[in-house]
């Protein structure tokens, strides 16, 4: 075929799904809010759970009427978590209103001690900052993708995608905080929008670098990310402040009325206090009342960043936090269908990327995957179906080499497999986790049977990869300080960005797949094992230390899970010890390249 | 990211030799705030505590020693104890976008080399 004949008809076949996406990214979310009269925008309230009813300031109340902060009462915040929790259905709206109201709270209860402590460098709380902080705070997840945080394993590969915003973004880790940027900076709906809104500021500086200063905030970073912020003490002294009661710093902590709002929302909704005992929610519920009170005492550090001055209140957060983590967030059943849709939203992102590559520029393509990725919980899923069911059918046109290929066109077969995510989830407990022992590579896995849909799920855990890890060490020649660089930042910072791309799992998939014909085997890999073990890897200074963190803080963590059809014993570690070949041949490779390059 | 921090601190060193020896930890602080991230976009530290803590972490792994005077981080001294380590930190770091498929890293690596380019290292006092 020549290559005009390819190229029409890779248009003519991808073009409409192509363009409809751009259309509703621009139609819905990019066109300026002309239809909408700031001036004749009235203040008003909602009743929010959990808190009650909530001033909806003017300019709040404008916010969120357009199309780009609207689509978040149709965002879950827990992703599928309802499958398991049929309550925790609340929205990304409601938190986002929740953290405001919070925020308004706490500024009014620090306003009082800046009043007393800070008076002598000159700081105060204005309505200025009360207007920049409740926008920020509306604002914090305006970026969202749906299905919760399941695509931050797919940051490192969307954000290349992101143009001018990329300059602003510094190591990015949260596809959401990365997307929320760029709508800050480069969104025609939003940028008018928060010109209005700054009309509300009287500081003529404050106003000036209105939009700046909240995305300044919502992205949480210490250091000014623009440069006529940088010299500027007094804004960033009270950026800092405003920042550090929405969220915190790393290293340095904060108030975080987010974490604060998503505790109670979160439990509340799921119904947390069902899975503990009297005397751990008898806990928990008297932290909760404190909590949703602002019943907590607050600091603040040389007037400048806002904390937790509340010893014990602080630490039954943190129980709390890990408590929801380990029950909620991050069980097994969660990092399935998160690895899940991770799959889905990297297959679908990379066509839509691929055929913009081929009849779009990068500025449309960018837009395009915007639509693509906020979509509506529900129509993020049709869109999926859409575009990788195309993909299968016409695969040949997007010119992918192989395994790319293969690895695209068999997540159409996955996205079925999104059909019985109930039954998946409600098969992973421990009572039908059933383990089995490779004598081959001495290493244990666990397995499902699928028995209704007629698969299996291998499951590969941190102790098997730790495994594989200490192999891969003991086998490389470096010093231990080159091999911890290696897996910090070739398998860990990488994976926590772009977990498909860095752990090779098309490779993988295809290996496997090619050893054993006869079975249909799809590959997952659970991107919170990598966030969870770069979050603790300061303690990992050699082996041992490596091993006993792998060993206390994740040894239950799946960091694969293996879909294939129904197999006797014998074929299900044939292909597991496949799998764990490959990983450490691909461990090796990391290691051993540092002794060839010169 | 304290392998960036080790490859920063590498460049650094490459740039002025003298300073493997002795190097002021406000020195460098100064290039990682005022010419990294001022000039080059680029930061991966909150702050210099979050800095020293990864050189924390590089004198656990036996690549550089800190001579804190009176325990104030402001006056902390770097000696480069192991060139070698941390020269192969540095190509490990160099390498991880090929190796990775992370293009990001890449971007990093470019903007850190930028940043050494246009810096001419005073000597210490």
């Amino acid at each position: 075929m020549s290559s005009d004949l390819y190229w029409r008809d890779t248009y003519s076949t991808f073009g409409p799904l192509f363009y409809e996406l751009l259309g509703y990214y621009e139609s819905n979310y990019n066109r300026e809010p002309t239809w909408i009269d700031y001036a004749k925008v009235n203040a008003s309230s909602e009743v929010l759970p959990i808190y009650g009813e909530s001033p909806l300031p003017k300019y709040v109340m404008y916010l969120s009427q357009l199309p780009l902060v609207n689509r978040l009462t149709e965002i879950r915040q827990l992703a599928y978590t309802h499958v398991l929790f049929p309550g925790a259905t609340h929205t990304r709206y409601e938190h986002s209103r929740g953290v405001m109201h919070r925020c308004s709270r706490i500024l009014k209860k620090l306003a009082e001690k800046i009043e007393s402590d800070c008076k002598d460098k000159g700081i105060s709380i204005t309505d200025d900052d009360r207007i920049v902080l409740e926008i920020a705070a509306l604002l914090h997840d305006l970026g969202h993708p749906a299905w919760g945080h399941a695509l931050d394993g797919i940051t490192g590969f969307v954000v290349q995608l992101l143009g001018e915003t990329l300059k602003y973004l510094f190591a990015p880790r949260k596809l959401d905080i990365a997307i929320t940027l760029y709508l800050l900076l480069e969104n025609d709906q939003m940028l008018k929008a928060l010109e209005f809104c700054s009309k509300e500021i009287k500081d003529a500086k404050t106003r000036e670098m209105f939009g700046k200063i909240v995305a300044q905030i919502v992205m949480e970073e210490e250091q000014p990310l623009f440069p006529e912020m940088k010299d500027n003490e007094t804004q960033v002294a009270k950026t800092h402040l405003l920042t550090t009661i929405l969220g915190t710093y790393r290293g340095r902590g904060g108030i975080d009325a987010d974490r604060l709002d998503w505790l109670v929302r979160d439990a509340h909704h799921a119904n947390l206090g069902a899975k503990l005992d009297a005397a751990t929610l008898q806990k928990y519920d008297a932290y909760m009342e404190l909590n949703k009170t602002d019943n907590f005492k607050v600091g603040i550090e040389d007037c400048e960043f806002a904390f937790v001055d509340d010893p014990k209140f602080k630490d039954t957060m943190t129980e709390l936090r890990e408590k929801i983590y380990s029950e909620i967030y991050e069980g097994i059943e969660r990092s399935f269908s998160d690895s899940l849709l991770m799959r889905l939203a990297y297959s679908a992102t990379h066509v839509i990327n691929t055929v913009g590559n081929s009849f779009a520029s990068s500025s449309i393509t960018a837009r395009t995957i915007m639509g693509y990725l906020l979509m509506y919980d529900n129509l993020m899923k049709e869109f999926t179906s859409d575009i990788l069911q195309l993909s299968k059918q016409h695969g040949q046109l997007l010119g992918l080499p192989d395994p790319s290929a293969r690895f695209t066109s068999k997540s159409y077969d996955l996205f079925r497999l999104s059909e019985d995510i109930k039954y998946i989830m409600h098969s992973l407990s421990p009572k039908t986790i059933k383990e089995e022992y490779l004598e081959s590579m001495n290493l244990h896995f666990n397995y499902v049977e699928l028995e209704q849909i007629g698969k299996k799920l291998i499951i590969t855990t941190a102790e098997a990869f730790s495994n594989l890890i200490e192999r891969a060490f003991n086998a490389s020649k470096a010093t231990d300080a080159c091999k911890l660089a290696i897996l910090f930042q070739n398998i860990l910072a990488a994976s926590r960005i772009n977990a498909i791309g860095a752990m090779k799992v098309y490779t993988l998939e295809s290996t496997l797949q090619d050893r054993c014909k006869d079975a249909n085997i799809c590959l997952l890999v659970n991107y919170y094992f990598f966030r969870k073990f770069d979050d603790c890897f300061k303690e990992v200074h050699d082996l041992v230390s490596l091993k006993e963190v792998l060993q206390k803080n994740l040894k239950s963590t799946p960091i694969f899970f293996i879909i294939t059809n129904k197999m006797d014993s014998s074929k299900t570690k044939e292909i597991f010890e496949e799998l764990c070949g490959n990983i450490l041949a691909n461990f090796l490779a990391h290691f051993q390249s540092i002794e060839t390059i010169k | 990211m304290w392998t960036y921090t080790a490859y920063i601190l590498g460049k650094y060193c490459e740039k002025n030799p003298e300073k493997y020896n002795e190097l002021p930890f406000i020195e460098f602080a100064k290039f990682v705030f005022d010419v990294l991230w001022r000039k080059n976009n680029l930061i991966f530290h909150d702050g210099i505590k979050d800095l020293f803590e990864d050189f924390k972490y590089l004198q656990k792994l036996g690549i550089v020693e800190l001579h804190e005077e009176d325990e104030k981080i402001e006056k902390a001294k770097v000696k480069i104890k192991d060139k070698e380590k941390l020269a192969q930190i540095l190509r490990v770091v160099e390498d991880s976008g090929n190796l990775t498929g992370v293009k990001l890293f890449d971007v990093y690596a470019r903007r850190i080399n930028s940043a050494i380019e246009t810096i001419s290292v005073a000597p210490s006092s």
